[in-house]
């Protein structure tokens, strides 16, 4: 770990403005006002509601400090993509400690952030007489950092590989996983259809499953949960959630070792 | 981790290398033997069929009923008794609060279903499967559940519904 770098880091998430402005909208304004609105108006909870909170809310906060560093929002930052490492790096200080303090202090903000959110949605649950334990709360928080520390993996991996496939596959990835996230395993009811409905039902099927293949693959979650809960211990999501930590960091470090640094200024 | 200034700045740390690898292979061995295991995790909710089940069970301990819509060629419906109804938490107050009723969709294998699982369907409106509904004792939706959720979201869907019935008897 090194305290500059952390210290860059968190600076440069807290004091742009636009990143805090859609942290706060997509991470707490709209969340906890479909929450409010659920509780006055009894409407059933969306699956919408359940992404937001869940590990997709960690994502969207994630990303927007991310991608927020790669914007070239402050004068730090060049708009090529990427952090102008060159003059980061320029003090003497392993690439891995780069990437390991910059993937702390993405795990950091986003699982705090995140963490704070669930625990305010709590609250409010309780204020309006939803009977929920501390053991679930701090459950669901928890959980909200471990999904913070693989989304920060996966991050600063895409932040450090800047190759244009690279670049193209993650966006994909990323897509393709979120699209698994918006609804929850399901069959459609009614006899077996035929022609054009068949096609369109076993493509979307198709496209759900892969989907879900992708995602438990390249971020796979603990659910706290049922990790606490359930008549086994949950071996695979374990060695899987920590094994993708370990090679995004090792891949990171590899992809930053290659590049090569001209020190000086921007210009 | 070494001090910078003794070590070059490309410097690899060969543990997390090795760790990465070690994992790896552990992951794709715990991964094939949970697919090669054949064991199907079955679920302590004592589900009673939609055919043996008497709404007047219902008006006369005050229970809610948990419909569960399903249908056997579903691979949701089994994660959600495999990975849902699984977790303890979820079944126990799924036994403890509920009357927990099964009604199986029948349309793919015998080309229709019974007239009692066709009226319930239409009932609740149920389009997909597995569909949890809670109903009440004249057989009211309380609330809808569709798809495979975690097993959270259907602990927390349960619980709600269960605290609502308990306040309105209690202020009754």
């Amino acid at each position: 770990m090194n305290k500059g770098i952390l210290k860059f880091t968190l600076l440069s998430a807290c004091l742009d403005r636009i990143k805090l402005f859609y942290i706060v909208l997509l991470g707490f304004v709209v969340p906890i006002g479909m929450k409010v609105v659920t509780y006055m108006h009894g409407a059933e909870e969306s699956q919408t509601f359940e992404m937001l909170t869940g590990k997709v809310g960690v994502a969207f906060i994630l990303t927007g400090l991310c991608l927020g560093l790669a914007g070239g929002g402050s004068g730090s930052q060049t708009g090529k993509g990427g952090e102008y490492l060159p003059l980061i790096l320029t003090r003497p200080v392993t690439r891995a400690q780069y990437i390991f303090t910059k993937w702390s202090t993405f795990t950091l903000v986003g699982g705090v952030l995140a963490a704070v959110q669930n625990l305010i949605l709590a609250l409010i649950g309780v204020a309006f007489g939803e009977v929920l334990s501390p053991y679930v709360v701090a459950g669901q928080m928890l959980e909200r950092f471990l999904d913070a520390g693989i989304i920060a993996a996966a991050l600063t991996l895409a932040l450090v590989a800047n190759h244009w496939l690279f670049q193209v596959c993650a966006i994909t990835a990323f897509y393709v996983w979120m699209m698994a996230q918006t609804m929850p395993p399901v069959s459609v009811a009614g006899p077996s259809s035929a022609g054009v409905d068949a096609v369109a039902l076993e493509g979307t099927h198709l496209m759900l499953t892969l989907s879900r293949l992708i995602g438990d693959l390249i971020l796979p979650t603990i659910s706290v949960y049922d990790a606490t809960n359930a008549p086994h211990f949950p071996l695979l999501a374990v060695v899987s959630y920590v094994s993708t930590i370990v090679v995004y960091l090792v891949a990171a470090i590899a992809v930053i070792n290659k590049r090569e640094f001209f020190y000086g200024t921007s210009g | 981790m070494a001090r910078a200034a003794d070590t070059s700045t490309t410097y690899m740390p060969r543990f997390l290398v090795a760790a990465a690898i070690v994992l790896l292979v552990a992951r794709a061995v715990v991964w094939f033997n949970t697919m090669h295991d054949g064991k199907q995790q079955i679920s302590s909710v004592r589900w009673t069929p939609v055919e043996e089940f008497k709404r007047s069970a219902s008006l006369a301990n005050g229970k809610l009923v948990l419909y569960k819509f399903c249908a056997n060629w579903s691979d949701p419906c089994q994660r959600l008794e495999s990975e849902v109804f699984i977790n303890h938490k979820v079944s126990d107050l799924a036994n403890a609060d509920f009357l927990t009723v099964c009604v199986a969709d029948r349309v793919r294998e015998d080309g229709t279903n019974t007239p009692q699982i066709a009226e319930l369907q239409k009932r609740y409106h149920v389009f997909a499967f597995p569909t949890l509904v809670i109903a009440d004792a004249n057989g009211d939706s309380k609330g809808v559940l569709v798809g495979c959720s975690s097993s959270l979201a259907t602990y927390r869907f349960l619980a709600r519904a269960s605290q609502t019935e308990s306040y309105v008897s209690a202020h009754k």
